[in-house]
């Protein structure tokens, strides 16, 4: 009801050159090391250096933020020492093993919203390193020889042995050595990989990585188009707008309005539908991690036409391709334009909210190295990409020249016809610079490994990202050959959006309409009016597909989705969807959830129940408050509903830790 | 599992390292062991050092997470109290309007030439305000809360900023839920660091009305946020719901991950809101709440009344971002916003009657608008108003407050930082909680207090 958040709508920037401590930037471009970060200029093609041009009032520099420097300053004094089991340097997969240890120390929290979000993940992760019971030996591996089977089973709550022999790939072998942080998730490798890569775990998923292995199963996902998702596509076609040009959208307004399709809600709620039901799992992964590090909110003027198309032509097409090309793309894409106002920039009044950003949130982070002035030049360059009738358009006419210098890119930019190219070569310098590099595996190990990922880890996973060229499959390797990634077991919590998404998963929930579904909606196939009930469920707990407000995108860490309210939420819904509650899906009857036939003993029902909703076999213990929901001993005979209590318990094991962390 | 490896796979197979390598790489472990653990004290160090100027190093964050638990592990289990009295100590209440309030259209100099001349369409009128201390005039959409005002107990500081504020709206914004930059605070909310100056509480001590936690409650203190009292319940059949929630509670226990705590203090908070609203909740007769604003108060006095102990609660609410159609006049867009604000203020009070004696409503935005209007609204500005009510036991010492020196010394268009705004809260919590300065600087680290005289 009260939205604590940010009111809707676009942010706007002060253009006038005071008050700028929202970017601290203690690394001037000039402090960084030539050897390493001057790559980028060179690639941009300026012969010489040009005159800086006139530039305006020196912007007010704020006070260097007390203490010693903080951020990736701190981390390129220590490069994180990485040995690698192929020892020959970097292959062309980018697999390597690397040891990063267990969970790293927390993180300094940076002046950056988002970077803000990452440090209050360091602050509870902190809390979760204290609680770790000490002689966990960080850093004890050993690397070289063969694993006997990769796949860990549920091992000691504190973790499974070191082998001192290790064979096998480098995530297999990265697997089989890790000393997992212990947590109620087990040491499962499988499951492990399942839940990080995947929107959840189900029988058949979880069956087909054990047949497939680890390594073929990840080589088979990173290769989305060769995946069949025909089943999924045939349901999606009954939404249709998701595959029109911007053109085309214009042109059936009027027939869309009439029938009350909102072209933009429909592409969150294909979203939604892809999470639940695509094999593609580890595609849609990526494509929800770029929705929010190159977030658009839906909610802007002609979203309906743009949104969408930008989610399909930027997000989707490079999501696993490379970033450089992802920037550029953007950066031409009417939506991301709109959106952040770059097409009201004009030659005589420059907007530089885009080009702040840019270098802020979607390439080096506020404290990779640049200056206000650097924002200024950039928002100068970016003049004369525009809008028209809601498609991009570069206008040379609006388009200032000069000689511009931005951190270490230089680009005479001596024509306004030149603009566009010019400023092509900065994007590609940016997504290529060092502090991007770290800022997106920085991102990308939060999202993938934990609210504080290790340092090491993280370097590693910048080192072949640049490497590659901005290259995401091999950067992907990389943080996935990392002990540090198996190591944390349970150490993300599931948002709220992935929780309800895991739960439609578990459940085995078919898009299929029932014969007895009472359609009453002429407009919409049974199948759009349920993902509509989705979204407007997502909403209510404000985790929908690009509905937060601002360029930040939604925060990735736990502490910033903690809400009574929510939870409470979540557990209702999952037991609303355990009864079918959506009449437009196909459900199995809850005294089906336990299997065809289900055990005769409440022990064996509850366990039987665990293995088919989480795939987990459960401890005794966990077994033992399970039965307490339903006030039976292991061994009280139950009919094939648990006497009555199987949708409780089922609700009971999705309100438990085993489902909320991932 | 391993019988399908591909035969990449089977060929990395082949390397098989000798003994003598396995030691030299048990004796390299060794060596980076040590390196890493010198590493991660440095980075502890600094870590330290950083949060000093807060009064919470990471030892005693640590420390103070610990607490947190071990009091939800054995106090907060306990059902509200049932004593139904005003809550020890009083209630604060943030109230933040999302978007940048148009602090001129609030209260402003009376019949001020330079007004007329800069915002023609948005000036308060000549007749119908409301006339405040030191010749200002309040927007009768305020009128509502005539009597608070005539009481003493409804005041006004104009011009409050703070340096760190820039006109984007998140940054602001979160310098002002944070008090102080993210780097200043390691990203814990001011009134995440009230709170710890309070001693233990029960689940509902701070409260976010809205579905999502505010930043200025986010941190270590297990703050709830919830829409309605109400929907903290369980749904299905009533005879599996204790034994759910014990078994929920229980399989949450020693999970390693500080989710324990949040799901404790949801499952307390569930427990209580169950007791709460075991009976229609009744506002006081002559209440009545409409809207949003006046909704998420109406929770604030349930908790209240029924004994919640709420010290801390936030409400947000949205639509100050007047760019277009400002509409400062009656029957204006701003105009029936505040008329909103005023009425749901004026019925919490109302509401609470006694047990609205200890608290203290503060009201503040992200930054103020610029002076000159544009075609028909305003444009981000720097210095702002706030609004400050109390019960009646705390009176203020002025329906005008802090220092104001006119339109001669504005900041490029906009009015500059006549109070500071982290002065403004740190001087309310003062009163509200008889804190030490001491104890209220900590709160905002890198800012010096200046105490203000707010109340009589």
């Amino acid at each position: 009801m009260t939205n604590s958040g940010p009111p809707r709508g676009r942010h706007t920037r002060p253009d006038d050159g005071r008050r700028r401590e929202t970017t601290p930037a203690p690394y001037t471009a000039d402090g960084y090391d030539d050897r390493t970060y001057d790559r980028g200029a060179h690639e941009a093609g300026a012969p010489s250096e040009p005159p800086r041009r006139t530039a305006p009032a020196p912007p007010h520099r704020p006070p260097p933020p007390y203490g010693p420097p903080v951020g990736r300053g701190r981390h390129a004094d220590t490069p994180g020492r990485s040995r690698w089991v192929t020892g020959d340097g970097i292959d062309t997969s980018g697999r390597q093993v690397i040891d990063v240890g267990n969970v790293g120390p927390a993180g300094q929290p940076r002046p950056s919203r988002r970077n803000a979000m990452i440090g209050m993940g360091a602050l509870a992760a902190g809390a979760v390193a204290a609680l770790v019971p000490q002689g966990l030996d960080l850093g004890s591996r050993l690397f070289g020889g063969a694993a006997t089977d990769p796949e860990r089973e549920n091992g000691s709550a504190q973790g499974v042995a070191l082998q001192s022999v290790v064979r096998g790939s480098p995530t297999e072998a990265a697997a089989a050595v890790t000393e997992v942080t212990p947590s109620p998730l087990g040491s499962n490798t499988v499951l492990h990989l399942v839940s990080r890569l995947t929107f959840g775990a189900t029988p058949s998923l979880v069956a087909e990585v054990r047949s497939m292995g680890i390594d073929a199963w990840i080589a088979a996902q990173l290769e989305p188009e060769r995946i069949d998702d025909s089943a999924l596509n045939a349901k999606l076609a009954e939404l249709t707008t998701l595959n029109k040009s911007i053109d085309e959208l214009r042109a059936e307004r009027e027939a869309n309005d009439a029938k009350r399709i909102r072209p933009a809600r429909e592409w969150a709620e294909a979203t939604i539908a892809r999470q639940i039901w695509s094999k593609r799992q580890l595609f849609e992964v990526m494509v929800d991690f770029w929705n929010d590090f190159l977030h658009v909110a839906a909610d802007i003027d002609n979203g309906a036409y743009i949104r969408g198309p930008f989610d399909r032509d930027v997000i989707r097409r490079y999501a696993l391709d490379n970033y450089p090309d992802m920037f550029v793309a953007a950066n031409r894409h009417p939506a991301l334009l709109r959106y952040l106002d770059q097409d009201r920039s004009r030659k005589n009044a420059i907007n530089e909210n885009l080009a702040r950003e840019n270098l802020e949130l979607y390439s080096v982070g506020v404290d990779g190295g640049y200056t206000e002035d650097d924002v200024l030049q950039a928002a100068i360059l970016q003049t004369g990409h525009s809008i028209r009738d809601d498609q991009y358009v570069y206008r040379p006419d609006q388009h200032v020249t000069g000689p511009v210098r931005i951190m270490r890119f230089k680009h005479p930019n001596s024509t306004p016809e030149g603009g566009e190219e010019a400023a092509e070569r900065y994007f590609r310098y940016l997504a290529l610079h060092p502090s991007t590099a770290r800022y997106i595996a920085q991102n990308l190990a939060t999202r993938l490994v934990s609210d504080t990922p290790p340092a090491a880890l993280v370097d590693a996973v910048a080192t072949t990202y640049l490497e590659h060229k901005g290259a995401i499959k091999p950067t992907l390797m990389t943080l996935l050959s990392s002990t540090g990634f198996w190591a944390a077991v349970g150490q993300k919590v599931r948002r709220p959006a992935e929780y309800l998404v895991a739960t439609y998963r578990a459940l085995g929930v078919s898009p299929a309409t029932p014969a007895t579904f009472d359609d009453r909606d002429p407009n919409a196939s049974p199948f759009l009016q349920g993902l509509r009930q989705l979204c407007d469920f997502l909403v209510g707990v404000a985790h929908w597909p690009a509905g937060h407000p601002t360029p930040d995108g939604y925060p990735d860490v736990f502490v910033a989705w903690t809400s009574a309210g929510t939870m409470i939420r979540l557990w209702n819904e999952a037991l609303n969807i355990i009864n079918g509650g959506r009449k437009m899906f196909t459900y199995l009857r809850p005294d089906e959830l336990a299997g065809p036939k289900p055990p005769t003993a409440a022990g064996d029902y509850v366990e039987a129940l665990a293995r088919n909703l989480i795939s987990r076999p459960l401890a005794p213990r966990e077994r033992d408050l399970l039965l307490g929901v339903a006030g039976v001993d292991a061994a009280a005979p139950v009919d094939a509903s648990l006497n009555g209590a199987v949708g409780a318990v089922a609700r009971a094991i999705f309100a438990s830790p085993l489902h909320h962390l991932r | 599992m391993s019988e399908h490896r591909g035969l990449a796979t089977v060929w990395r197979m082949a390397d098989d390292p000798g003994e003598a390598l396995l030691r030299a790489e048990a004796e390299a472990v060794a060596v980076e062991n040590a390196e890493l653990r010198d590493r991660y004290r440095r980075l502890n160090e600094l870590e330290e050092q950083q949060q000093e100027r807060r009064g919470v190093t990471r030892r005693t964050f640590l420390a103070g997470v610990g607490a947190t638990m071990t009091a939800l592990a054995t106090s907060q289990f306990v059902a509200t109290r049932a004593a139904f009295g005003a809550t020890p100590g009083g209630t604060l209440i943030h109230v933040f309007l999302y978007g940048g309030l148009d602090g001129l259209a609030l209260i402003a100099p009376a019949d001020d030439g330079y007004l007329r001349s800069t915002r023609p369409d948005l000036v308060l009128p000549a007749s119908g305000p409301i006339p405040i201390a030191r010749n200002f005039k309040l927007t009768q959409a305020f009128a509502p809360l005539q009597g608070m005002l005539d009481n003493g107990q409804l005041a006004f500081i104009p011009g409050v900023a703070d340096p760190r504020l820039s006109r984007s709206h998140f940054q602001a914004q979160d310098a002002c839920n944070l008090g102080g930059l993210p780097s200043e605070t390691g990203g814990r909310g001011f009134l995440d660091v009230l709170i710890d100056k309070l001693g233990p509480g029960t689940t509902f001590r701070s409260i976010g009305v809205g579905t999502t936690l505010p930043r200025s409650l986010v941190g270590t203190n297990s703050s709830l946020a919830l829409n309605t009292v109400a929907s903290l319940n369980l749904n299905g059949d009533r005879k599996f719901r204790e034994p759910t929630l014990t078994a929920i509670r229980e399989l949450f226990a020693g999970i390693n991950h500080p989710l324990e705590a949040v799901v404790g203090s949801g499952l307390s908070a569930l427990a209580s809101a169950q007791e709460m609203t075991a009976a229609p909740y009744e506002p006081a007769e002559g209440v009545t709440y409409t809207g949003q604003v006046a909704g998420a108060f109406k929770e604030l006095a349930l908790l209240i009344k029924r004994g919640a102990n709420v010290r801390v609660a936030t409400i947000g609410t949205g639509g100050y971002d007047t760019h277009e159609n400002e509409g400062a006049n009656e029957g204006g867009f701003l105009y029936e916003r505040l008329t909103d604000l005023a009425t749901a203020l004026a019925m919490f009070y109302l509401d609470l009657g006694e047990q609205g004696n200890d608290v203290t409503v503060m009201i503040s935005s992200e930054f103020g608008r610029r002076v000159a209007q544009n075609a028909s609204g305003t444009d981000h500005g720097h210095g702002g108003a706030m609004i400050l009510l109390s019960g009646r036991n705390m009176r203020f010492s002025s329906s005008l407050l802090g220092n104001w020196s006119g339109f001669d010394s504005l900041d490029r268009g906009d009015i500059p930082e006549f109070n500071n705004m982290f002065d403004v809260f740190g001087s309310v919590m003062k009163g509200r909680f008889g804190l030490s300065d001491a104890e209220v600087a900590s709160v905002f680290p890198n800012h010096t207090f200046t105490p203000m005289q707010l109340f009589a």
